[in-house]
This record gives C-alpha cells, sequence and structure tokens, in this order.
C-alpha cells in the first residue's frame, strides 16, 4: 500500500513538472490569446474595381495607416503603418498599380505596390514656404513617356515621375507667402493652372507647361476685401472663396488669363441666414457646399458666375467627390439621417433634381452622424449602373453600403482607445446558463480520432487546423458569465470618437458598444473629448443583484479650464444609467480608497482653480468623505515650469453657491527644480489598487529587510534642457539624467540619483518597492535600464523573533508618512537593446506571484522580462546561498530570450498602453494591450503552480488510478494467498 | 519477525506445572510407600527450576537491554540517509526527515509493549527503557536538527514576518500632471 502511494506521488510530481515551458506552442496560439487588426478613421479612400483582379479599396486613416480593403468582406489585404509623425495628407491611385501617398505635410511621397502593399519607391520634397500640401495624379499627363505625380507642398511645385519616384522638375515660386490653393490640369492639355494667395487678399494664378515647369502666364490681381483661407474649385476656371466676415462668397473666374471677381451676399441666397458661413471641402462640378449652422447649402454656379441655390438641408450631411461613371457623366453621393436610419442618394452632377439612387439603410447600431463618404460605381448585368458608399460615421466605423444594405462594418473607434478598465461579467445564476450545442455522435467519435492522430503525431496540416477550431470552439472562454478563475471579464475601452465598447476578454467580440452622448458634439459642448474610464461601483456584496457600473470623464472643450462632463454606464447593459454637465473643470481624477454601502467608489475631482470636488454627491459619500477629510492630500506636476505641489484639503468652498461638496485646498509644499539645469520629463506614480502581499524581503541568510511599500511614492525624471530633444540632440558632456523618489504626502526626496551623459525619453514602471526606468546613455550609446528598491531601515529592528512570535512589534499598525523614514536604496544598470513605447508590470490578485515587466518594444512587440532579471542585488559571483534565492549573475545587458516575446509572431501596431488585470487564479495575470491593433493574453509569471494546464491529460491520470487501485487489489489479494500458505507450513 | 519476536520474547508460551508442592513430608498422611524417598527428586527440581528461571531472567535483562539498543542502529542508519538526501527541500528529503521524525514518536509512544514481554520481578526494566528513551530521543533531536537544516523551522525572523500584512498607511494621496 505504502509503496502505491509512493508510485503515484511521484507520477505526480513527474506530471506537474513536465509543463516546464513559459512560450507557448505553434498550436496553442489563439487559445489564450486574441489580436484584432484596425485602421483607424478613414480620412481618404480610392476605390480600385478593375475588372480583373479583386475589388479592393485603398485607404488612408487618421492614424497614419494605408490599408487596402477587400471591398467583399472588408477584410485587410494589406496595411502600412506609418510614423506617429508622419501624417498622411493625400493618396491616390497611379497606372492602376501604385498607391501613391503624400505625407508629413507634404515632404514624403511614396509609392507602394497595390497587390501587396511592398514600397517601390520613396521621394523626399523640399519647398521654401508652409501651405497645405496636395497631391494630383492626371491620368494621362506624360512628361517623356512617363506618368506624372503633381505635387504642390510647401509653397514649391512638383512634379515626379510615378514610376521611379524621380522629381522631374521642381518649381519654387519665388515669394514665400504664396500660398497654393489650387492646382488644376484640364484634361487632354499640356498646361497647368496654379493658383494661390498671397497675404489674404490677392490673388495668383500661374499657368505653366507641364513638361518643363516654364511658366507660360502670370497674373495677379487684389480683392478689395480679406479673403478666408477654404477654397472650393467649381470648374476648370471658376473658384469659389468665402470673404474673411463669412457673409459674402467670391466668385473668382480666371478664364482667358484675366481674374474677375464676383461678390454674392449669402444674405441675398438664403432669408434666414445667421452666423458664418463655411465651405466644405468638395470637388463637384459646377456647384459647392456652403455650410451655416445646421444648414447644408448645395449652390450651382452658372456660366456667367451667378449662384443660384439648388437646395437646403437641415441636419448632418455627407457629400462624396463627384465621381465620372460614362461618358462624362458624373455622379456624387450624398448621406443624410432619417430618424435613426440614413438615406443614400446618388445624384447626377449636371441636374440636381435627378435621383440615380436613393436607398434608405437600417441601421443596426447607434453610430450617431455620418461623417464622410466615398462612392464607386459597377455595372450591373443589365448594364446599367450601380453604386455603393463607403460611409465613415461619428464613431469611426467604416460601412460598405450596396443596394440597401450595409454589406460589411468595420469597427475602427476601436483603432484610436483613450483609456481601458474592466469589469466582472454576471454570476451564473440558474437558467440563465448557456445551452451547450448538441454534436452528433459521429461528429464526437470523428473529434476524438482527430485528437488520437493529434497525440500519434499522425495529423496533416488540417487535421491540426480542424483540431486547434475544435478546440477554440469547445472552449468554455467565451461564455458570458462569471466564472471561477476569473479568466472571463469585460474589457471596457473609452474610444477618441467618445465611444464606449466591451469587449469579452475570451474572444475579443464586442458584447455592447455605446456612444456616450455626453461626449457628442451638442450647442453646450461644441468639442468635446474622452479623458478618461473609471469604476464606479464593483459590487462584490451585493453582486447577484447590482451590476457594477462605469464612470466616464469628459470635458467640453480640448483647453483646460473647460467644463467637465461625468457619464454613468452600466456594464451589464451597456446603458447610460445618468450624466452630469459639471460646472466646474477637471484637472485632476483621484479615485479615493474609500466605497460607500452599496459599494460605489469616492472620487475626488480636483478642478483649475484647485477646488476638489467630491463624488458621488450624496450625503452618505460626504459623511465618509468627512471622516478621512485630514489624511486626504493631492499633488500637481507642472512639468513647464518645473514645480511639483503638494496639497491639502482645507475647508468648504466659498463661493457665491454653497456647495458642500466642495472644498478649498491648501498649499502644503512645492519643489522646485532649476528650469536652467532640469527639466521634468517623465513623473510615474505607483497604481493604486496594487495588492502587495508581504512587506518584507527574505534574503538568502534568512535575513529581513522591510520592503518601504507606501503608496505614496512618485518617480520623477528631469534631463538637462539640452538634452530633451531628440537622442543626439546634445554632447553627453552636456546631458544628464536625473531621478528622485518622492513621497506625495510630505514632498520629502526620499531618494536623487542622476546619471551622467544620458537622457530620455523615460518610461518607468513602479510597482512594491521597485521602480524600473528606460533610458538613453550617450556615452555607451545604447539604452540603459536602471533598477532602484527602496528599503525601510526604520523598521529593520523587529528581528528577535520571540517579539514577532508574542506579537509585540509594530509591524501592522498603521503608519504616518509624517514620522521620520530611514530608507535605504538598491540600484542597478543593465544595457538594454530595445528602444521602448510602454512598460508595464503584471499584477495579480494577491501579489504573491513573482514578477515580470511587459516591455513594448519599437516594433510594436510585447516583451515579458522577468524580474529577477533586474535585481539590484545581482552580483558578479553569487554565493551559493544567493544562486538557491534566485538571483542570477550579474550581466551588462539584459538577455532578450525570442521565446519570451507574449506576442509570439504578431505585431500590436501603433503600440500605446499595455494594461494588466489580475486573475482570481493568483499565478494568472490578463494581459491587454492596445494601439492600432488590439491584443489580449493571460499570463503566468510563475507558470500556474495553482492549476493544472490545458494540455493536462486527465486520462492519463484517471487511467493512473484505475490501474493503481487494481494494482492494489491484486497483490492484496496475493500476499493474503501467500500468507495463508505460510500458516499452512 | 513479529512470530519470531514472540516465541523469542516469551521464552514460553505456556507451561504445566506438574511438581506438587502442597506434598510436603510432614504434611502428608498418607505415608511414602517403603523405598520411596520425594525429598531428593523435589529438591533437585526445584534447584534447577530456580536455575532456569535465573536463566531467564537473565536472558529477558539482555534482550531487554538488546531492545533497548536497537534505535541506535536505527539512529545510524537514518543518519546515513539524511546525508544521502542532501540539504535541499524535496519528496525524498522530506519523506526521510518525516519518517525520521515519526519513527522515534511512534516508538515513544510505544515503550510500554515494546518491554512488555521482558517484565519481570526479577528483572529491572529502567534501565534498558531510560536507554531507549534517550536513543529515541535523540533520534527525534536528529530528525528536528535535519528539519531545520532543510529550513523547514520557523526559528528566523523570516519566518514569521513574511505572514504578517502591511501596515496600512493614514495618509493617502493622488493626482498628477493635469490632464490634458
Amino acid at each position: 500500500m505504502a509503496m502505491a502511494v509512493r508510485v503515484l506521488l511521484t507520477l505526480l510530481l513527474l506530471v506537474s513538472t513536465v509543463c516546464p515551458s513559459f512560450s507557448i506552442y505553434e498550436d496553442q496560439v489563439g487559445l489564450m490569446d486574441w489580436h484584432q487588426q484596425y485602421i483607424g478613421k478613414v480620412k481618404h479612400a480610392v476605390f480600385h474595381t478593375h475588372k480583373t483582379g479583386r475589388k479592393r479599396v485603398v485607404v488612408s486613416t487618421e492614424e497614419n495607416v494605408i490599408a487596402s480593403l477587400d471591398l467583399r468582406h472588408g477584410e485587410i489585404f494589406w496595411r502600412q503603418v506609418l510614423g506617429a509623425n508622419d501624417t498622411i495628407c493625400g493618396i491616390d491611385i497611379a497606372m492602376g498599380k501604385y498607391v501613391i501617398t503624400l505625407s508629413s505635410e507634404g515632404s514624403i511621397l511614396r509609392a507602394w505596390n497595390l497587390p501587396d502593399g511592398q514600397i517601390v519607391w520613396e521621394s523626399f520634397l523640399q519647398g521654401p514656404g508652409h501651405a497645405k500640401p496636395l497631391l494630383l495624379v492626371p491620368a494621362n499627363l506624360k512628361v517623356d513617356k512617363d506618368n506624372v505625380i503633381l505635387v504642390s507642398s510647401k509653397g514649391s511645385m512638383h512634379v515626379v515621375s510615378s514610376v521611379h519616384g524621380e522629381i522631374l522638375w521642381k518649381k519654387d515660386f519665388v515669394d514665400g507667402s504664396f500660398e497654393i490653393k489650387q492646382v488644376i490640369q484640364p484634361v487632354g492639355t499640356d498646361t497647368l493652372y496654379v493658383v494661390g494667395f498671397v497675404g489674404s487678399s490677392k490673388l495668383y494664378a500661374y499657368q505653366i507647361n507641364a513638361r518643363n515647369g516654364e511658366i507660360l502666364k502670370h497674373k495677379s490681381s487684389a480683392f478689395s476685401g480679406d479673403l478666408l483661407g477654404e477654397v472650393s474649385l467649381v470648374s476648370s476656371d471658376t473658384l469659389v472663396v468665402l470673404d474673411s466676415t463669412g457673409s459674402a462668397l467670391i466668385t473668382v473666374s480666371f478664364q482667358d488669363g484675366d481674374i474677375t471677381f464676383h461678390n454674392t451676399y449669402i444674405r441675398d441666397l438664403v432669408e434666414d441666414s445667421l452666423g458664418s458661413a463655411v465651405i466644405l471641402p468638395s470637388k463637384l462640378s459646377g456647384m459647392f457646399v456652403v455650410k451655416i449652422n445646421e444648414l447644408t447649402i448645395f449652390i450651382r454656379v452658372t456660366n456667367q458666375g451667378k449662384l443660384e441655390v439648388l437646395d437646403k438641408i437641415n441636419g448632418a450631411i455627407a457629400v462624396s467627390d463627384a465621381l465620372s461613371f460614362s461618358e462624362g457623366q458624373e455622379a456624387f453621393a450624398l448621406v443624410q439621417h432619417v430618424g435613426n436610419d440614413i438615406q443614400l442618394t446618388v445624384k447626377l452632377g449636371q441636374d440636381w433634381h435627378s435621383g440615380l439612387l436613393k436607398e434608405i439603410i437600417k441601421m443596426d447600431h447607434q453610430r450617431g452622424l455620418v461623417h464622410k463618404v466615398f462612392i464607386n460605381n459597377y455595372v450591373r448585368t443589365d448594364r446599367s449602373h450601380g453604386f455603393r458608399a463607403l460611409i465613415i460615421m461619428e464613431d469611426h466605423s467604416l460601412l460598405l453600403v450596396q443596394q440597401g444594405k450595409i454589406v460589411w462594418c468595420r469597427e475602427e473607434g476601436l483603432a484610436s482607445i483613450i483609456d481601458v478598465t474592466t469589469s466582472e461579467l454576471p454570476v451564473e445564476k440558474k437558467g440563465v446558463s448557456v445551452a451547450k450545442v448538441e454534436e452528433s455522435l459521429f461528429e464526437w467519435l470523428q473529434g476524438h480520432m482527430l485528437k488520437l492522430k493529434g497525440t500519434l503525431m499522425l495529423a496533416s496540416p488540417e487535421d491540426v487546423a480542424a483540431i486547434q477550431s475544435m478546440r477554440l470552439k469547445s472552449s468554455e472562454k467565451s461564455k458570458m458569465t462569471r466564472d471561477h478563475n476569473g479568466f472571463r471579464k469585460l474589457i471596457i475601452v473609452l474610444t477618441k470618437a467618445g465611444k464606449l465598447f466591451a469587449l469579452h476578454s475570451g474572444s475579443g467580440r464586442v458584447v455592447w458598444s455605446l456612444l456616450v452622448n455626453s461626449l457628442r458634439k451638442s450647442e453646450a459642448c461644441e468639442n468635446p473629448t474622452g479623458l478618461g474610464v473609471y469604476q464606479w461601483q464593483v459590487p462584490h456584496h451585493h453582486a447577484m443583484d447590482e451590476n457594477p457600473s462605469v464612470l466616464i470623464v469628459g470635458r467640453c472643450r480640448p483647453s483646460s479650464d473647460a467644463p467637465g462632463v461625468l457619464s454613468f454606464v452600466d456594464t451589464y447593459t451597456g446603458k447610460e444609467l445618468r450624466s452630469l454637465d459639471l460646472v466646474h473643470s477637471v484637472a485632476h481624477i483621484i479615485p479615493l480608497p474609500l466605497t460607500d454601502s452599496i459599494e460605489r467608489r469616492l472620487y475626488l475631482l480636483i478642478d483649475f482653480s484647485r477646488q476638489a470636488h467630491v463624488y458621488p454627491r450624496t450625503p452618505e459619500a460626504l459623511d465618509i468623505f468627512q471622516r478621512e477629510f485630514s489624511n486626504i492630500y493631492w499633488y500637481s506636476v507642472d512639468p513647464d515650469n518645473g514645480i511639483i505641489q503638494g496639497h491639502a484639503l482645507k475647508c468648504n468652498c466659498r463661493g457665491e453657491i454653497a456647495d458642500e461638496y466642495c472644498f478649498d485646498t491648501r498649499h502644503t509644499w512645492s519643489i522646485m527644480f532649476p528650469l536652467e539645469s532640469e527639466r521634468i520629463i517623465k513623473t510615474m506614480p505607483k497604481k493604486l489598487n496594487e495588492v502587495v502581499h508581504t512587506q518584507a524581503k527574505v534574503t538568502a541568510e534568512q535575513d529581513v529587510m522591510y520592503k518601504y511599500i507606501s503608496k505614496n511614492l512618485l518617480f520623477v525624471a528631469t534631463v538637462a534642457p539640452k538634452a530633451s530633444g531628440y537622442i543626439g540632440s546634445a554632447t553627453p558632456e552636456e546631458s544628464w539624467l536625473v531621478v528622485y523618489l518622492l513621497d506625495t504626502v510630505t514632498g520629502r526626496i526620499l531618494h536623487r540619483m542622476s546619471h551622467h551623459g544620458s537622457q530620455g525619453p523615460v518610461h518607468a514602471v513602479m510597482s512594491e518597492n521597485w521602480v524600473v526606468y528606460h533610458y538613453f546613455n550617450l556615452r555607451a550609446h545604447r539604452y540603459e535600464m536602471s533598477v532602484i528598491e527602496i528599503y525601510d531601515q526604520s523598521r529593520a529592528d523587529n528581528k528577535d523573533v520571540w517579539k514577532l512570535v508574542l506579537g509585540k512589534h509594530n509591524l501592522s499598525s498603521p503608519i504616518s508618512l509624517y514620522s521620520r523614514p530611514d530608507v535605504i536604496t538598491k540600484f542597478q544598470s543593465y544595457f538594454f537593446a530595445h528602444s521602448v513605447k510602454a512598460i508595464a508590470v503584471t499584477t495579480t490578485a494577491k501579489g504573491i506571484t513573482s514578477k515580470q515587466l511587459l516591455i513594448g518594444t519599437i516594433g510594436d512587440q510585447i516583451l515579458a522580462l522577468d524580474k529577477r532579471l533586474l535585481d539590484p542585488r545581482r552580483s558578479l559571483n553569487p554565493t551559493q546561498a544567493e544562486r538557491e534565492e534566485g538571483i542570477l549573475p550579474l550581466t551588462d545587458s539584459l538577455p532578450i530570450n525570442p521565446q519570451s516575446y507574449v506576442t509570439h509572431a504578431l505585431r500590436v501596431e501603433g503600440l500605446q498602453g499595455i494594461v494588466t488585470v489580475p486573475a482570481k487564479l493568483e499565478s494568472t495575470t490578463l494581459v491587454f494591450a492596445y494601439g492600432v491593433d488590439l491584443f489580449f493574453t493571460q499570463l503566468a509569471p510563475s507558470r500556474t503552480y495553482d492549476s493544472l494546464t490545458e494540455d493536462f491529460s486527465y486520462a492519463l491520470l484517471l487511467i493512473t488510478i484505475i490501474a493503481l487501485v487494481a494494482a492494489i487489489f491484486v497483490t492484496w489479494v496475493l500476499s493474503e494467498r501467500k500468507e495463508l500458505m505460510d500458516k499452512w507450513r | 519477525m513479529e512470530k519470531g519476536k514472540a516465541v523469542m520474547g516469551s521464552g514460553r508460551r505456556w507451561a504445566v506445572d506438574f511438581t506438587d508442592n502442597s506434598t510436603a513430608p510432614s504434611s502428608r498422611d498418607i505415608t511414602d510407600p517403603p523405598g520411596f524417598c520425594c525429598a531428593s527428586p523435589d529438591q533437585d527440581d526445584w534447584t534447577s527450576t530456580k536455575q532456569k528461571k535465573d536463566a531467564e531472567a537473565n536472558w529477558k535483562a539482555q534482550k531487554a537491554w538488546e531492545v533497548a539498543q536497537a534505535p541506535f542502529k536505527n539512529l545510524l542508519m537514518m543518519g546515513f540517509m539524511m546525508w544521502m538526501a542532501g540539504n535541499t527541500v524535496h519528496l525524498f528529503s522530506i519523506g526521510i526527515t518525516f519518517s525520521a521524525l515519526w519513527q522515534p514518536i511512534s516508538a515513544l509512544r510505544t515503550v510500554g509493549n515494546v518491554f512488555e514481554p521482558y517484565k519481570d520481578s526479577k528483572v529491572d526494566l529502567l534501565g534498558p527503557k531510560l536507554l531507549f528513551i534517550a536513543l529515541n530521543l535523540g533520534g527525534l533531536a536528529l530528525g528536528v536538527w535535519k528539519l531545520n537544516t532543510l529550513g523547514l523551522l520557523p526559528t528566523h525572523a523570516s519566518d514569521w514576518v513574511s505572514s504578517l500584512p502591511p501596515a496600512q498607511e493614514v495618509e493617502y494621496s493622488g493626482g498628477g500632471i493635469p490632464l490634458h
């Protein structure tokens, strides 16, 4: 019996050590993780729908992405993400095979291969001035047999060969203040017209030979008043401009080299025109669009330069550019709102009253107003013309509409996430569980055969794929209820468009989405922006009957003194519970460690006049807040002036209106950095919701070091003003990096350290009692990572075992930061090969599991780096005891193991942030990374020591147990028999 | 082993005493038949029994001392095993350490039973018992020492501190760079 138990134990031990690999196997990809690709809000789209080949649309977006999308399903054929500063300003297709993009304010022109997105050539354009760049790809203008691309940027005109990107000729307009507004290339001629302004009233028109850039004609004329910038071209020789008061439209015709102005007052066209008008950018022939407040007016320009109102449409509207489809016929699309749905109208350019198409499109989700529309035509089987439209909505979603239906839709809002929080899923109640999909016996058998094949390594690649999809389907990870391990959660993200999405952590699908009303444009709030999303109510005690909710904080204008808006959203239903328009601004949002009786968290909102406002505005919350009143502080960092200030709460606000939820604050301390030598470039506070398991760090010699685990710790990095630019802008002698650890309650500097010859950018992460930061070392020409660990010496004398046994110590009693701190720090630096976009640290439920740093590399991947590698106690030759403790021998650089990339082969394009959330299972942490793409995975920094891995063979365990029981039984019978025989002997 | 011990330990399982001690010549009513002398064989028998009993007591005492010394061998064996097991915590070393702890404890609990067969009015069992207890205590000490070398005894401050929750902070502060 004892033998059997021992065998079983040994077997269990063996089984538990079989799964040591941290990285995952190829067939495990997609089991725990998901990856979603987005492109962002589309700015411009060009269709490519020739009869041969796949129909596609090439788009450029506000996230600086160029993508080719499949018109059938909306999938991405290819995608190129440009840098954050490389804003795309124009896109077109040349010669039917190259995608031409103009970016970086018209200074970089690139050609991409249309089928696969490879870069073909790149040209740098330079010019003397600044102007809105224009890209023009004429269909059949040839210079020396080369198709050319016309680019006007920075006050000069470039003609570039579309085959190899060579600049054929360049025309600098001598007057630097000449601002090119339009470049016109009449079809079938070799001449170009370049029209622009000098100053605000002088109009210049050049006629240029397209072959060599020679100026054929040059005319200028001054307008008696001032002109506004926006120009609309209505025909090849007529422009429409607004005057600076916005009350008159000026028709400019430059026929035959003469420039004539024709002034028309808007009030003559529209009787009830109030407010200033704006010309909408449009490319329609013979007409233009003016917007006055909510009213959109279509105006035709007659041959005599007379203006004639075609139509007035109230409400939000989007107009496409003109599309020429057959024999010189032109069409344009118009999208307007009809109730909750949208109406797409396609009209002939020449005749306003002709409607080629009129469709009502049902909107299944709330998507807000229509922002842009692009149209394309196709020939139906009966040779009539059909139209499809690409519509961009207020929530940045991209819809393809054809035959009155939404063919596909992409939630591009998710490409620009502002803030992330998580929420629990509903508790599983009886009768609510999702019914399992029935499967036939044959399928069941087939599945098991496949699995058997897989284990015997006989499976073909198709079989492997089938096994994979079966695993994905059968897993419980996408259920809509809370699971025991806490792996299933709702990820609540707030996007730049003001839309809130709830993503299921199991599969990444959108559970619900809400266009937050208070973050939409309205009369009271003309340009609202979202600031963040916070957990508002997290019910634990009433988890069955209360729904959790989140708080969304926004601001009416981008300026700092704008009034704030709050919105509360139920995370189960996705409905807005209520919203508040604040009278004060929002400068800081401080979640307090206090909750009221229904588990709502208390928040302190600090406005720009440094008054603190308590939320929720209930007497109970106020009462709870008053009890902790004297212990609540806040600090503000002013990087421009190099000042960090601490504040305490004083008394109720003394304003005209008595507000008991408003408090004045008083200034308690300030730290001023000398601006001539130090400039704040990074501050990093500690995560307020982090759980620390123990305050003691046990060293190899059973010695105890007490961690300094105060939550009110702030890491500040300053650099020399000269070195605050890009890397290499300062010599090592004149650049330094100084790091500080501050106590934000008392303003005490706990630690100060300077790195000479180093500079930013600094990325930092702080957890428990350590901070890790990343910077550039100019002397070594390499990136470095440093770690600082901070220990509390004032508790170090708590070393008497008997006192501890009897509980005669002060280690658990509350501590005040006003007591004299006595800290020591340990630090070490290492070289690190990568430059970094973001650093995060894994967080677990109880803080027992060891930590990993998650480093978002410049290649948009996430690298998991063990914290043990950044341990300041590492030495060249650690003693045996230290080795046993897990201290690694010191190396000058941090090793990068290719297997420790969390994102394995994927890239999170445009990586912006990494969020870690603890699962209920202590060993596991959930990681969500966002940028243009989204990525989610589970990590177990110390491996899953508290659960069996997914590939654990329960069958093997069962068989072993059965075999052992049988063996025990047999040996028992045998031994009985033998004993009996012995007795008879 | 168990059976053999029992046989050896008691010496005999049972005995029938055929001698009749009550038939002393003085108290006899019936005279002995002529030529019968009972005295000499009686005397002889008595002396031999006494001798036998002495031998048995000696033997018992000897056995008791042997039993008392048995843990010593065990101790050596354990020591060797412990040395083999090494100082790192794993299944083998923990198993050995716990068996090293368990054996003396179980032996100490059954001290009475172990010396039961050698109970005799003539045999002084105190010495062997004390030795037995001492040796087992030695074994126990060895086990505890091993436990300590494995680092499983809470003799350091670190063992008591790690389980303490971190101290609460009185003050609370938040803020940062103003949102923009």
